[in-house]
């Protein structure tokens, strides 16, 4: 299946990627951002609020938000 | 309810006719601002170095400490732009801006559009820092200018300013606009890519957060300022700022110099070697003779009282001295003086 992952972290991006089915939230997380912290991030499947187990769909819009991003002069 | 969902849809298609032909995200431009603001740190570090004012020369390292982590970071967004520029950009559709729209009114509990104005509003919830409590903020997108480098705006709903400065809403608001920071590179690629759902919650977050390492007024002086020394919170009208180094303290931690009336902190004030009053290093004369530094009034002709004594002393002896030569003499010539044969 085809989903498209976004990733507010640091530079941000959006792209299409393949993933087996199945694959839950947590899994695509590990897979492209890094170790699972559900508390440091705020994490969306088409927009919504979405569990770590929730299993992903074709054609879902995931996004990875850090709940942390500093702001400077 | 139709009429909100059309309104929303038109929006939708106006934002994707003033997205297209956005350019290539410009990273580089966020680098260059980093290297100024690098530049301009160091340049004030050695300016207080060489004037030996050591809280300004303190406050400037850990502003350069700061700005070069934003440099590396900003580094690291750099390169990685450079990478993903060979990816293929997310095209924005007119129904992944209306799912945006829709996915804001699920996120935050006001969202206005005002098509006439060509803005999107979104009210955030109260925000809170380290206690201190901001209120709510609103953020206006005007997507007419989705293109330029800020396209928006960060107004507080009820401001609570700070007690120093009344163009400050938040530590990283200054008027209406907010210093991105490490979201700064995720909020241009969001607007360029049309993904204002996300522009929005990047946006919100950096409001929430708090970098004390540059802030253009830190949340503990929110409420008035805290001493440097001793880290009470003082009103800002009672502050003393110390008169060489500039160091902000309360009345107990700064020290006025006995000659002049000045207040200064504990770094720069001296004491006399006679009389060890408080004297600023104005103040402070050294003594002709033995170089140590001294009040005006322990100086007399810009010698101290011992040098004045030892040189009485010296006198004195002297004059001894010559008496007793002189007596010497007067005996020999009168005879009564034993003369060796």
């Amino acid at each position: 299946m085809k989903v498209l992952l976004i990733s507010n972290d640091a530079g941000g991006y959006a792209h299409h990627v393949e993933a087996p089915d199945n694959t839950t939230v947590q899994q695509m997380f590990e897979r492209h951002v890094g170790t699972f912290h559900a508390d440091s991030y705020l994490i969306r499947v088409n927009r919504q609020p979405a569990a770590a187990d929730q299993p992903l769909r074709d054609g879902d819009r995931v996004s990875f938000t850090p709940l942390k991003i500093e702001g400077a002069i | 309810m139709k009429k909100e969902l059309k309104n929303d849809y038109r929006a939708a298609v106006d934002i994707l006719q003033a997205l297209q032909g956005v350019p290539t995200p410009k990273a580089m431009t966020a680098l260059d601002e980093s290297f100024n603001q690098c530049r301009r740190w160091r340049r004030r570090l050695e300016l207080a170095n060489a004037r030996n004012w050591k809280a300004a020369a303190n406050d400037s390292a850990d502003r350069l400490g700061g700005a070069l982590d934003i440099l590396r970071m900003r580094s690291t967004h750099a390169i990685d732009n450079l990478t993903r520029q060979t990816k293929p950009h997310l095209e924005p559709t007119e129904t992944s801006v209306y799912r945006d729209i829709e996915g804001l009114r699920g996120e935050f509990e006001h969202v206005t559009i005002d098509r006439a104005n060509q803005r999107i509003t979104v009210r955030t919830s109260s925000i809170s820092l380290e206690y201190v409590e901001l209120g709510s903020f609103e953020i206006f997108l005007n997507w007419k200018f989705i293109k330029e480098t800020s396209p928006y705006d960060v107004l507080a709903v009820e401001p609570n300013y700070p007690s120093s400065n009344h163009s400050v809403t938040h530590p990283h608001v200054q008027g209406e606009s907010l210093c991105e920071g490490e979201g700064s590179d995720a909020i241009r690629r969001a607007l360029d890519e049309g993904r204002i759902y996300d522009f929005f919650c990047i946006v919100d977050h950096v409001l929430r957060n708090y970098n004390p390492d540059s802030a253009y007024v830190q949340i503990e002086d929110w409420n008035g300022v805290s001493c440097k020394a001793c880290g009470d919170n003082v009103d800002q009208d009672k502050v003393v700022g110390c008169c060489k180094c500039e160091t902000e303290l309360c009345l107990d931690c700064s020290t006025s110099c006995d000659s002049c009336g000045d207040r200064f902190c504990s770094e720069c004030i001296s004491s006399c070697g006679c009389c060890v009053d408080d004297v600023c290093q104005m103040c402070l004369k050294s003594c002709n003779d033995c170089g140590d530094s001294f009040c005006n009034t322990c100086l007399f002709e810009g010698t101290c009282d011992d040098c004045i004594s030892k040189q009485n002393e010296a006198s004195e002896e002297e004059s001894r001295n010559t008496v007793q030569t002189v007596a010497a003499v007067h005996a020999i010539c009168d005879g009564k003086a034993t003369v060796p044969a």
